[in-house]
């Protein structure tokens, strides 16, 4: 299990390691951040000048040390637009993301689950061909147009719910305050269209396999109600898909949920990324793109060991 | 509720597979032709005196916008982009997976895992936030919104062409093309690829609604098209501006096009889907 561990370690860094190389290789052939940053009557001296402060007067393998060096002191650099260590914004911008992806992915996967399940227990009926339809619907729906129109109506129209920003925080979350959690509705919402209708193919599809199982037969042989059979053992069985699932769609919706958030102009890393893509903020995008890999690569290792755990039968294999 | 019903379930989609096919073909001939007999062409004529016209008003089917150009036709210009981008990007992205994935069934080995674990990866980051950091890099315009489209893709097509290729290569008749000596280019080529094709096709109709979506979130950013080509997503961000106080109509319209858009090609994905696996079982 040490061994494992180790060798998976390594292997992450090594990956890692690479992905800065091809990221910076990129940056450093594509463009002169200088020309960006400096007026075009600029001075040859104030140019030199300003070459030398960024740290971008030396080869490639040199500046590449610098910024390998940065990386190990943990500062990923120096944003141009904000001025600090992009490092340290990317953290303080975490909590806002994480708070509104984890609560649109709970509430998608339970009643996204639910729905699923009656979907596979009655699927002749009416209502199981409506949660087919908002399957369908949810799936090919734009986010941001019904981001647009739920603010029209709730915010605008209705002047229900506040349409942009965290509102009163506690501890730095926004679900801790009664103000914050009225901010917090519509983002969730907009999040959970799409995720809920994944949830509910996904539930669907397992549960109409598990039913077909013998252990299945026999439980309901043995007189076992069928909302029981359904509720407390064709569940167990979801439970390491929809893990597995949960925690993918976790990663993505993450790092992903720009959309959403700059419609609603939620202080998360979405909104950190598109701001940084329109101010052309290099270093910014740099340490964004360093985040991905390091949080994509922490994400399976931690995955990989929690599914030894839970699965006996994966802990004999070798890695790969 | 019968018609709706029809509409999802997957056995009885064949009403709804056709009528999406010939809504897809009608939508595709009216963006390409019909600019061609409008009176008001979004890109040339621009009303600075009737800005913001209502619906059906003076020979504007569906209004205005802010610079006094008709809605309608710009609709149309913004079909046809959604087309070109999506249909060009996942062209790439079919042609260049299903050759990356039936070369890596092919060649096996080392290839194969390598190419396997790229896909795995690449798949499991959002095709979304790749597009978004490519352009990051590459910067704005076509060419880099088709190139990161395409990228975002690829690794969809390379699974399915590399697990149906895998399973061909077992069959007797690739070993014994083998053995009559036949290069792997030709088995490759006259052998795997068109037994990946049918399902490879299915994918496609998939990915073309993924990319018409992604093409247009982008564009909604302002940083897929150039900001003065029309797009649908480019007339929902600037039509909100307007969407409160009065012009509801420049960013709605686009939007519900875009929604029936997107579920006609999805529509379309499984109607091919059941066509395929009733001819394999």
């Amino acid at each position: 299990m040490i061994l494992y561990f180790t060798q998976r370690v390594i292997l992450t860094l090594v990956m890692l390691l690479i992905l800065t190389f091809v990221v910076f290789l990129g940056v450093y052939y594509i463009g002169d951040p200088i020309a960006l940053l400096m007026p075009e009557q600029g001075q040859g001296a104030s140019i030199d000048a300003a070459r030398k402060l960024l740290g971008l007067d030396g080869s490639f393998l040199t500046q590449y040390a610098t910024f390998i060096k940065g990386l190990f002191s943990g500062s990923l650099g120096k944003s141009f637009v904000f001025g600090t260590s992009c490092f340290d914004i990317i953290l303080e911008r975490l909590p806002a993301s994480l708070e509104l992806t984890l609560l649109a992915l709970l509430f998608s996967c339970i009643i996204g689950v639910k729905l699923g399940l009656y979907a596979a227990r009655f699927p002749e009926g009416k209502g199981a061909k409506w949660i087919e339809f908002y399957a369908l619907l949810g799936m090919s729906f734009p986010v941001y147009w019904l981001g647009l129109m739920l603010v029209t109506l709730f915010a605008a129209q209705l002047h229900w719910l506040p349409s942009i920003g965290r509102g009163e925080t506690f501890w730095g979350l926004s679900f801790l305050t009664i103000d914050g959690i009225r901010h917090l509705v519509l983002p969730v919402l907009v999040l959970m269209m799409f995720k809920v209708a994944l949830f509910i193919r996904l539930t669907r599809h397992f549960a109409g396999n598990v039913a077909q199982k013998s252990f299945v037969y026999f439980t309901r042989a043995r007189g076992i109600s069928e909302s029981i059979i359904y509720k407390k053992h064709i569940v167990k069985h979801l439970m390491l898909p929809i893990s597995t699932v949960f925690s993918l769609e976790f990663g993505s919706l993450l790092l992903s949920a720009v959309i959403t958030e700059s419609v609603f102009a939620w202080p998360g890393l979405g909104k950190l990324l598109i701001d940084a893509l329109l101010q052309l903020d290099r270093p910014m995008v740099i340490a964004f793109v360093i985040f991905v890999g390091l949080f994509y690569a922490i994400m399976n290792l931690v995955l990989d060991i929690i599914h030894r755990f839970i699965d006996p039968r994966l802990r004999e294999k070798r890695w790969a | 509720m019968g018609m709706i019903s029809k509409f999802v379930s997957a056995e009885s989609s064949s009403f709804w597979g056709k009528a999406s096919l010939i809504g897809l073909f009608v939508v595709l001939a009216a963006s390409f032709v019909l600019p061609f007999f409008l009176p008001y062409d979004y890109k040339h004529f621009s009303d600075l005196e009737h800005l913001f016209l209502k619906p059906f008003s003076q020979g504007h089917i569906l209004g205005t916008n802010e610079f006094g150009r008709d809605m309608f036709s710009g609709l149309l210009y913004g079909l046809q982009t959604s087309f070109i981008i999506a249909g060009i990007s996942t062209f790439f992205a079919f042609a260049f997976g299903t050759f990356l994935g039936v070369y890596a069934a092919y060649k096996g080995g080392m290839v194969e895992k390598i190419l396997g674990r790229v896909t795995e990866l690449q798949l499991s980051i959002p095709s979304f936030l790749i597009a978004l950091l490519l352009i990051a890099f590459l910067g704005h315009g076509f060419l880099p919104l088709i190139a990161a489209l395409v990228l975002g893709q690829w690794a969809y097509f390379a699974q399915t062409a590399r697990s149906i290729a895998k399973a061909e290569i077992r069959q007797e008749y690739v070993l014994s093309a083998r053995l009559l000596g036949l290069s792997s280019f030709y088995i490759v080529c006259k052998h795997l690829l068109p037994n990946a094709l049918p399902p490879q096709i299915v994918v496609f109709s998939y990915q073309l609604a993924r990319a018409i979506a992604l093409e247009s979130a982008l564009s909604f950013l302002g940083v897929g098209v150039p900001l003065t080509e029309p797009s649908l997503g480019l007339f929902i961000a600037q039509g909100y501006a307007y969407f409160l106080n009065k012009a509801y109509w420049v960013s709605l319209f686009p939007g519900i096009m875009l929604i029936l858009l997107v579920m006609m090609v999805t529509k379309i994905g499984d109607y091919l889907n059941t066509i395929y696996d009733r001819k394999s079982s």
